[in-house]
């Protein structure tokens, strides 16, 4: 069965410092955004040229702003957690399942016959935290399991290859 | 029987295809300097002044340097049609070698630029899944002997429907989405200028322009003259274009997916624009820019089958929780039986269906948004080949979880 909150998915152990750290990158987007909004209607307003008057309206009170967002995420963090543990992806008969998402969750289903390449691939902020993504293409893009460590991201490559391997069409 | 190698060189014509503009920019350039040179007249002020002869010389010089590099890159350009294979070789600095294997080949156009009309040459498309060959310019005489070639079938054309030019202008003017859009692009190229009076202020129109010119005019002189043609079994081109002419051929079995899409006003003469999604293509091409629903239905029987037709109709409805979602729940459906998928969308300004045979769905996916996990909907997306996917959105947990069950099952490999 294809349903959103199946629970034969193997979590990802990873998942929580995956899910820190897109909350801290949509915090500081969400942060910057706002930031320069209000700068430049202030310098709409008041017609400011120098980058001193551009910012003189910040007061040293305002940096408890900081704690909005905290609050929002100790009120919000069930959902938060449930977002990380939904995270997962488990290998089928004949297709693989994979789970990802913390606002917007999605369940996808791929058949091993229809894979076309399977990478590994890992960025610097991934390598500092030991983690690994293992992309999967099809004629009609690419999934990804996303932060795993890097070892289980090459099992997952070999066992992946070799199922697509065995599961091809003839042409 | 062995045919002779099919085989010649490109038309003279072919290296100005990409370096006329060059060469416009550069004589205008040169041109521009006319105030800072003078020649053969040493009586000007503030002028460098330079001999005749000099003059001459540079001028010479220049135009057979120009003219020794089209010459030897159009001598390089050379193709031949031997056997099975068709090989293409160009480049005076970059040698282009390439070679096409004629079973891969799915479909060959022919395709006449304004200019190349002027001319007498046309470029011709070799398509292949995944890439396409283009040799420009042939002239028209070679490139007919390398398509009969080529496609080695005996082609009986059988023309499917043709557009009139008035039905093409009214449809044109009650796109009533289009010509908003386009009359707000030109509102904010104009805005600035009637808020500040300013007259440089209209130099936001450029950025404007080409857009607007692409969405009303260019869209009446490229569907102009549209027709619909079979030439072969699952084989059907288009042909259109008022100035340049162009051609496009979609094969049966390469179809992915088909859209209906019905702008608002078109609903009373009962029109469709026809679309077709291709596997390996990104966006859906036309297939026909405007047409009678039984024409379009018409299509969709001879590109999928007559099943696919019955799929075009009765949609399920979207639960009534979808209206808590979206303004547009109305217009919302799906219906999956028969191995074909068909789903209704609806926007401010049309109405959707698209439709696409189960068996060639990729991947199956189930989307929630925050907002949709409070009123218990979900969306269903089934990927096509090349990227576009066909959704059933705001479907109820339990709904969409069957649907992507029965999706996955229509689509599995036998």
């Amino acid at each position: 069965m294809i349903v959103l909150t199946d629970n034969r998915c193997t979590d990802v152990p990873r998942g929580r410092i995956t899910a820190a750290l897109q909350i801290l990158g949509m915090s500081a987007l969400i942060g910057a955004t706002a930031a320069t909004g209000t700068t430049l209607i202030h310098t709409l307003l008041s017609k400011a040229r120098t980058w001193h008057e551009m910012v003189s309206w910040w007061h040293p009170a305002l940096s408890f702003l900081v704690l909005v967002p905290v609050v929002l995420y100790a009120w919000r963090w069930d959902r938060i957690r449930a977002g990380w543990r939904f995270r997962g992806y488990h290998l089928g008969d004949e297709e693989l399942y994979i789970r990802a998402g913390l606002l917007y969750r999605r369940f996808t289903v791929l058949a091993y016959a229809r894979i076309q390449e399977v990478n590994v691939v890992s960025g610097p902020i991934q390598r500092r935290y030991d983690l690994a993504t293992v992309t999967i293409s099809s004629a009609a893009g690419r999934i990804a399991i996303a932060d795993v460590d890097p070892q289980t991201a090459y099992e997952l490559r070999d066992r992946l290859t070799d199922l697509a391997r065995k599961r091809r069409l003839p042409v | 029987m062995t045919l002779s190698p099919l085989q010649g060189r490109l038309h003279p014509a072919t290296p100005l295809r990409r370096s006329w503009a060059v060469l416009a920019a550069l004589a205008g350039l040169a041109y521009q300097q006319h105030n800072l040179f003078s020649v053969g007249t040493s009586d000007a002020r503030n002028k460098i002044d330079v001999p005749l002869w000099v003059a001459c010389t540079a001028v010479t010089v220049v135009v057979v340097v120009v003219l020794s590099l089209f010459i030897a890159s159009w001598r390089l350009s050379h193709y031949s049609l031997d056997g099975d294979e068709l090989e293409y070789r160009s480049g005076l600095l970059f040698k282009v070698r390439r070679h096409c294997e004629l079973h891969h080949v799915q479909s060959v156009d022919i395709g006449q630029p304004f200019f190349g009309r002027l001319l007498g040459v046309c470029t011709l498309r070799v398509v292949m899944s995944g890439t396409t060959m283009t040799l420009s310019y042939l002239t028209l005489n070679q490139a007919r002997a390398l398509k009969a070639r080529i496609l080695a079938e005996d082609t009986a054309d059988e023309r499917l429907h043709q557009v009139r030019t008035a039905d093409l202008v009214v449809a044109l003017l009650l796109d009533l989405g289009t010509n908003l859009k386009s009359l707000l692009l030109v509102g904010i190229g104009v805005g600035p200028y009637v808020l500040s009076g300013e007259l440089f202020t209209l130099s936001t129109l450029v950025a404007c322009v080409p857009k607007v010119w692409k969405l009303t005019g260019r869209r009446l002189f490229t569907y102009s003259r549209w027709s619909v043609t079979r030439i072969a079994e699952g084989s059907y081109r288009t042909d259109h274009g008022l100035f340049d002419t162009q051609q496009y051929t979609y094969r049966a079995s390469r179809v992915a997916s088909i859209e209906l899409h019905q702008p608002v006003l078109w609903r009373r003469f009962n029109w469709v624009e026809v679309r077709v999604a291709v596997a390996g293509a990104g966006k859906p091409g036309v297939l026909l820019p405007v047409c009678p629903r039984t024409v379009a239905e018409k299509l969709v029987l001879h590109l999928l089958g007559a099943d696919a037709v019955a799929h075009l109709h009765a949609p399920i409805p979207a639960p009534g929780k979808a209206r808590r979602a979206t303004p547009f729940h109305r217009a919302l459906g799906y219906r999956l039986g028969n191995g074909y998928f068909a789903t209704w969308r609806g926007y401010f300004f049309r109405n959707s269906i698209t439709i696409c045979p189960a068996a060639r769905i990729q991947t199956v996916s189930v989307r929630q948004g925050p907002w949709q996990r409070r009123l218990g909907l979900a969306n269903v997306h089934a990927h096509m080949a090349g990227g576009n996917r066909v959704s059933a959105v705001h479907r109820t947990s339990a709904e969409s979880t069957d649907l992507a069950q029965r999706l996955h099952q229509a689509s599995a490999l036998h």
